[in-house]
């Protein structure tokens, strides 16, 4: 039997989780000069949000960098201690996430935003800094025994990741307000690391005060924020590849 | 068979399932396509050449593209022979300054803003096709497409005539050369002959030979001696004794030898019938000298000016044709195919994803690549702005292929009848790229999930993997059963040649080297390398330096604010401060990097980062750009854990030593025993690893100065020690640098002169001299067109116009000043006219 169809299939589930280094695990704070993330809390925004979030997309397509808004589905926001690495991380980003595309009305030149909910994803960056085993670069492992150690397995969280990927490609998730609380909930009862995190409903707070608000919650321990958001981010490439290999894969099925 | 794609369906068949499929490959085209790259107004290497032959002859093919190597002007030349092939091409790279370099030389070659189309993410940039297009749609409706029809045949006419009578100049001068060739073997096999008659008989006349040489008729003449000969050699084998009648036959053919052939008598009397058969010997080795001498009025300097004229002439006359029949083109199909241009253009108003989606869905793609047959994109933008449609190009390319991740190369090939990945192996890959921070975990879960049957080890043997494999991997991965078709581009022009050499020794040896075209005298005794040693260690369990940091800011502020590109070393490089120099700095760690840039900011200012096009970056972020002046900084101490598969990593090595065009230096704290490149590469320089850093490395390493000289004992015959007198006096004269026996781009020259006040370089080439097996006539083209690439002028001595009658005319006067001064005269005028162009 052909094994064409299994590696489309790994390939469009990996392009969702190849990391390209977009900084998908601090969407919000330690943004790229500049640029500003835009966060407002999903729904309401005020009239000229997306007039904003427009230029903004813009502005940077003339730099060459494609931007995107998006629907952020939870937030994680403290400082975490990556053990591996000996390093302190800083998060501020969404559990799960979708693009947003900016629509004109023909008639009226009006925006029309629209969530692209069957590009819903995990963050995959954040994930992998929670589950903490982020390579290193330079560094040779002193030993293989040390190595071994260093990527023991926390077989656990990956099943459960595993399933909730299956879970999001099933779900509408306009009829689940709490999904991203939900799924986080679940991996947070299989990773010790943040078994201890607070859990709030809101973050509350305006796009001008948020560089502030950021700065004193990322000094803390980790929080989960169970609201969604918009936030303006550079896309990460594979987001396109995914829609692609979706094309291929019918076609190698039907 | 899944797909509608076949070539797609073959990669995977035989790279995933393992299946024998065979590259396709319509050898029967190889002819066609190779004569229409004669038709491109631009030079390519033979390499280069057979890069694009298998670009449009097979369905997948691999051209490899070592560091400074012309990969851009290859696939320049790629798409410009699209346009000639009647062919569709999609270019795509990750790397917008990659797109930016291919749509520039193809947009002048085209005479034309809009030759190739790129749509990027700029709105103002699709903003400007949308007008165009608008525009081009406009001007088809009214325009005279007959009258251009005929301008454009008048024109291939012409081009006709001239290739007619470049065809025959070439099957002349042809002929001469190898005449040329014949002539200078047969005449070197003479003068050997008769310097070994010389010394054996301490005899030889060359008047009475030159005499016999014109009075003698060579077949009868010469066979009735040799049976002369033959039958004294029989009297006297009979004994001492000799009858009357034979020593009347005797003295008679001595008499006759010394009179007609110009023998010696009295050596004839010693040395009997064996001096008389060396002597015959050496009269035939004459007259067959002779018999290749060039007709008095055969001049090969005319004929190659004159054919290198009329190939000028063609070659601009091409260039008109291609962008006549592009114009003509264009407007045809903006008229057949008008209401698919229109709606492309009215598309590019577009920025949502799902409405580009819908009105790419409304355009039929093949009209509109009929109209523009040339596009290029970055990979980010493949989705967005063009049509997931099997085949609607004929040939899709992916540059730095080996930094293209599978996931995207395999819906961008789809796109393609045929795919061509232009990348380079010894380059850093996505594995050591570190492009990705994947979670290793996540991808075993994920494979194992959809492969039961194949383990995840075996996957990354097998460059499967989405994390670890490029598509460049996926390809030509030993394990798959794929054997595609490779070139390797091989001729260097980026780096000074000491820096070239490095990164063709160390790392392209097993494919026979790169021919560094930037040997050239001007660059000889240039300096290109310093190592800096700060005897640094790390800090505690951080990735930096801090010494090192210090040594690299100090460096970078005082190039720019105190301009020590303009003393002494780096002002030997040309730099002034209207062309200041492009500076890199390349960290091996991110946290070096990081460091380096918070220490180089607060030095340095906005505008100056602009004006030396700063650029401080780690290595995997350096491949594909290059700077002036390199500062290497490794992150290392004596003591530091030291990565061997990070730092010596040889793809990564290339990568960071390659990057340099002038000048590298090499910043270190200190070296670990167990790094071995590391040391190498300071070897490589004459540094000594971990030496004292007052100590002055070794200078017959640094330069190359031991092999650009010049060396009389090199001189190998009387003809080159008789030309390198006239070419001393001829440099001493005018103040210039003469070398011989110098290597450069690959070939020995015998003779070389530099003048260092107009920085240009002329060969001296000897006609008919080579050591070369092949074709003498196609060698000296492929030679002489290697070498003007690479910079050079090239002249040409007539050996055939210097002998005599078996010997150098060296005191003739009249014949010296017949030969040398229109001789020197050109290389006056090569060596000091700036508005000549050879």
């Amino acid at each position: 039997m052909s094994n064409i169809i299994p590696y489309l299939r790994y390939l469009r589930e990996m392009s969702r989780k190849i990391l390209m280094n977009k900084g998908f695990e601090n969407v919000l704070y330690k943004k790229p000069r500049g640029q500003n993330p835009l966060y407002s809390e999903y729904p309401q925004v005020n009239l000229n949000y997306w007039q904003l979030a427009e230029d903004q997309i813009r502005k940077a397509e003339r730099n060459g960098v494609t931007m995107r808004l998006f629907v952020g589905l939870g937030l994680c926001v403290g400082r975490f201690n990556l053990q591996a690495a000996r390093q302190r991380r800083h998060l501020a980003a969404p559990l799960l996430y979708a693009p947003i595309e900016l629509d004109r009305d023909e008639d009226s030149n009006e925006i029309l935003p629209y969530e692209r909910w069957e590009e819903l994803t995990l963050n995959y960056d954040l994930l992998t800094i929670l589950l903490g085993n982020e390579p290193q670069e330079g560094i040779e492992m002193p030993s293989p025994n040390a190595k071994s150690q260093a990527l023991q397995l926390n077989t656990d969280a990956y099943e459960e990741i595993a399933k909730i990927e299956q879970e999001i490609e099933a779900t509408d998730p306009n009829s689940e307000p709490n999904l991203a609380h939900r799924f986080f909930e679940r991996l947070r009862a299989r990773i010790p690391a943040i078994s201890d995190c607070d859990v709030r409903e809101s973050l509350s707070i305006a796009d001008a005060e948020l560089a502030h608000a950021l700065e004193r919650l990322m000094q803390d321990r980790l929080t989960f924020f169970k609201h969604r958001f918009f936030f303006l981010a550079v896309v990460p490439d594979e987001l396109t590849a995914f829609e692609e290999l979706k094309t291929l894969l019918d076609q190698a099925e039907h | 068979m899944p797909f509608d794609n076949e070539t797609l369906q073959a990669l995977l068949d035989s790279v995933i399932d393992h299946r024998r499929c065979a590259i396709q490959s319509d050898e029967s085209k190889r002819d066609y396509i190779e004569e229409m790259l004669k038709k491109l107004p631009m030079p390519l290497s033979e390499n280069q050449r057979l890069a694009i032959i298998n670009a449009y002859t097979c369905s997948i093919s691999y051209v490899q593209g070592p560091p400074g190597t012309g990969k851009s002007h290859t696939i320049t030349a790629m798409m410009l022979a699209a346009l000639l092939l009647n062919k569709k091409v999609l270019l795509i790279s990750h790397k917008p300054a990659a797109i930016q370099v291919v749509r520039d030389r193809v947009n002048r070659f085209l005479n034309n803003d809009y030759g190739i189309v790129v749509i990027q993410g700029d709105p103002e940039k699709r903003r400007m096709w949308r007008g165009y297009i608008q525009r081009l749609i406009q001007e088809a409706q009214n325009a005279q497409l007959d009258r251009q029809a005929n301008a454009l045949s008048d024109l291939q006419r012409a081009i006709e005539r001239l290739e007619n009578e470049l065809r025959e100049k070439q099957a002349r001068f042809r002929r001469l050369i190898e005449q040329a060739r014949s002539f200078y073997k047969a005449n070197e096999d003479f003068i050997r002959v008769r310097d070994a008659f010389a010394q054996d008989f301490r005899r030889i006349s060359r008047i009475a030979l030159e005499r016999a040489f014109s009075n003698v008729s060579p077949q009868a003449d010469l066979e009735k001696c040799l049976r002369a000969i033959s039958k004294a050699r029989q009297i006297f084998s009979r004994g001492t004794a000799i009858a009357r009648k034979d020593a009347i036959f005797l003295l008679a053919l001595h008499k006759a030898m010394a009179t007609r052939l110009g023998a010696d008598y009295d050596a004839l009397k010693s040395h009997g019938a064996q001096y008389g058969e060396r002597h015959i010997e050496l009269l035939k080795a004459f007259f067959e000298t002779e018999r290749h001498r060039l007709a008095p009025d055969a001049d090969l300097s005319i004929l190659r000016t004159e054919t290198r004229r009329i190939a000028e002439r063609i070659a601009e006359e091409r260039r008109k044709f291609l962008q006549l029949s592009f114009e003509q083109s264009r407007l045809r199909n903006a008229r057949s195919h008008k209401d698919d241009m229109d709606a492309f253009q009215r598309m590019l108003r577009n920025v949502a994803p799902r409405l580009i989606r819908e009105k790419l869905s409304q355009i039929n793609f093949h009209n509109l690549t009929t109209a523009f047959p040339l596009w290029a994109c970055e990979l980010r933008y493949v989705s967005r702005w063009i049509p997931m449609q099997s085949k609607i190009f004929d040939l899709v390319v992916i540059d730095e292929a080996s930094q293209v991740n599978l996931a995207e190369a395999l819906p961008a090939f789809y796109r393609g009848k045929s795919i061509c990945v232009v990348g380079d192996d010894k380059q850093l890959n996505l594995a050591s790229v570190g492009l990705f921070k994947l979670n290793k975990t996540f991808e075993s879960l994920s494979w194992n999930r959809n492969f039961p049957n194949i383990s995840f080890e075996e996957a990354k043997e097998r460059k499967l993997l989405a994390s670890e494999a490029s598509i460049l991997d996926f390809i030509i991965a030993p394990e798959n059963q794929l054997s595609v078709p490779r070139i390797t581009l091989n001729e260097h022009f980026r780096s000074l040649p000491q820096l070239a050499k490095f990164t063709s020794d160390f790392f392209y040896e097993d494919n026979g080297g790169l021919r560094i075209m930037t040997e050239l005298p001007e660059h000889c005794d240039k300096p290109s390398f310093e190592a800096i040693y700060v005897d640094g260690e790390r800090e505690e369990n951080e990735k930096v330096v801090p010494k090192e940091i210090e040594a690299a800011a100090n460096l970078v502020e005082k190039l720019i604010e105190e301009k020590t590109y303009l003393s002494e070393p780096l002002s030997r490089l040309g730099f002034t401060e209207q062309k200041p120099p492009s500076i890199g700095v390349l960290a091996f760690l991110t946290d070096t990097k990081n460091a380096l840039l918070d220490a180089i900011s607060a030095r340095i200012r906005d505008d100056d980062w602009q004006k030396h096009e700063l650029f401080v970056a780690t290595t995997e972020e350096f491949q594909g750009n290059e700077r002036d002046i390199m500062i290497i900084v490794a992150g290392l101490g004596k003591n530091s854990s030291f990565g061997a598969t990070h730092f010596e990593n040889p793809n990564r090595f290339n990568v960071a030593t390659s990057r340099a065009k002038k000048f590298a230096y090499f910043v270190y704290g200190g070296i670990p025993d167990r790094a071995q490149l590391v040391k190498k590469y300071l070897r490589h320089f004459g540094y000594e690893p971990n030496a004292n850093p007052d100590s002055p490395p070794d200078a017959s390493f640094a330069i190359r100065k031991d092999k650009w000289g010049y060396n009389p004992a090199l001189l190998k015959s009387e003809f080159e020690r008789r030309i390198a007198e006239h070419l001393s006096a001829f440099a001493r004269e005018h103040h210039l640098a003469l070398f011989n026996q110098v290597e450069s781009c690959g070939y020995r020259l015998e003779f070389a002169l530099y003048n260092p006040s107009h920085n240009k370089c002329l060969a001296i080439e000897i006609d008919g001299q080579s050591d070369a097996t092949r074709d003498y006539y196609e060698e000296q083209l492929e030679r002489a067109e290697v070498l003007r690439r690479a910079g050079w002028k090239i002249t040409y001595i007539p050996y055939h116009k210097w002998y005599r009658n078996g010997w150098l005319r060296q005191d003739d006067p009249t014949f010296l000043h017949e030969v040398t001064e229109p001789l020197f005269d050109k290389m006056r005028t090569m060596l000091f006219d700036d508005n000549l162009h050879l």
